[in-house]
């Protein structure tokens, strides 16, 4: 289908291997906004479930909220119809976790998102962060641009995207973020 | 001085020794950040050799808030000075996000406490 792009490693690693957990949530963005750290909350609740299948519960559930917080929030920022279900998805399947989260956008917002999943595999990760930064110090923004970066870089994850336009200017965007299970328990 | 909410608190302390922060700190975007670093930009700003953060409590920092602590590190190095970060080994992020903050500003040490 023409009106669908994935970029970067959005293919599911899972394959057809039993899923030992798997959690869903829908949220209105604009609930979250109104009380951001409910996003935080969300993404409490969710590691901590999840910790419990690992050996070191403190850090295992450390990564997995760090990295759930960030997809959520991004999805929460560039949902343009703040009014618009989002939704998160955790799956814990053989040797990885997956994290994924789905939002509405516009254009221009889908265009960055593809541009930045293609600079994630292009480009060192390390000179990618500091770029980053001396790019948000110089303008201010709403989000700071580092989340996935830091994702990839410190926990080797697998981080894509699909976009699919679905009405003239709007698109929905899923981007799933791919944790192997060794960077958790390490 | 201290600024505390319910997920955190910044306790700046005497002299410009440094600067503990603790607890979590997820706000909405970098410039949410500014009322809570500003305290601290200030005294860096006042220091004269390198300026110690320690975040070995600070258990969660979304990406808005390493935005945060870059401005910090870039503002030591239009100083001409560094930043010391105390981390812990405990809090997997810490070590791995400060790391990389050295390539911003070479007089940036990382140690765990």
């Amino acid at each position: 289908m023409s009106n669908v792009r994935e970029l970067g490693e959005f293919t599911s690693l899972t394959g057809e291997e039993p899923i030992i957990s798997e959690l869903y949530m829908r949220f209105i963005p604009l609930d979250l906004v109104a009380h951001w750290k409910r996003c935080g909350m969300v993404a409490d609740f969710l590691a901590h479930f999840l910790g419990y299948n690992f050996e070191n519960k403190e850090m295992a559930t450390n990564i997995i909220s760090t990295v759930l917080n960030e997809v959520l929030e991004n999805a929460v920022k560039f949902s343009v119809d703040k009014s618009e279900t989002i939704a998160l998805g955790l799956r814990y399947v053989g040797e990885h976790i997956e994290v994924e989260a789905s939002n509405k956008t516009d254009l221009i917002k889908a265009d960055n998102l593809a541009k930045y999943i293609q600079k994630l595999h292009t480009e060192d990760l390390e000179d990618l962060f500091v770029q980053q930064i001396e790019h948000t110090a110089a303008k201010e923004r709403t989000a700071s641009g580092l989340g996935l970066i830091t994702l990839k870089k410190d926990y080797e994850a697998r981080v894509g995207c699909q976009i699919t336009e679905k009405a003239p200017n709007v698109f929905e965007t899923i981007v799933r973020v791919c944790l192997p299970v060794e960077k958790v328990e390490q | 001085m201290k600024t505390e909410s319910g997920d955190y608190s910044v306790r700046i302390l005497d002299n410009q020794q440094g600067v503990v922060i603790a607890g979590v700190l997820r706000l909405l975007s970098p410039s949410a950040y500014e009322p809570v670093f500003d305290p601290i930009r200030k005294e860096l700003e006042k220091a004269t050799g390198n300026y110690a953060v320690d975040i070995a409590d600070l258990i969660f920092l979304n990406s808005s808030g390493v935005t945060g602590l870059s401005r910090l590190v870039l503002l030591a190095r239009s100083h001409s000075r560094g930043i010391d970060f105390i981390v812990s080994e405990t809090v997997p992020w810490q070590k791995k996000t400060m790391t990389s903050l050295q390539r911003l500003n070479p007089k940036v040490t990382v140690r765990t406490r």
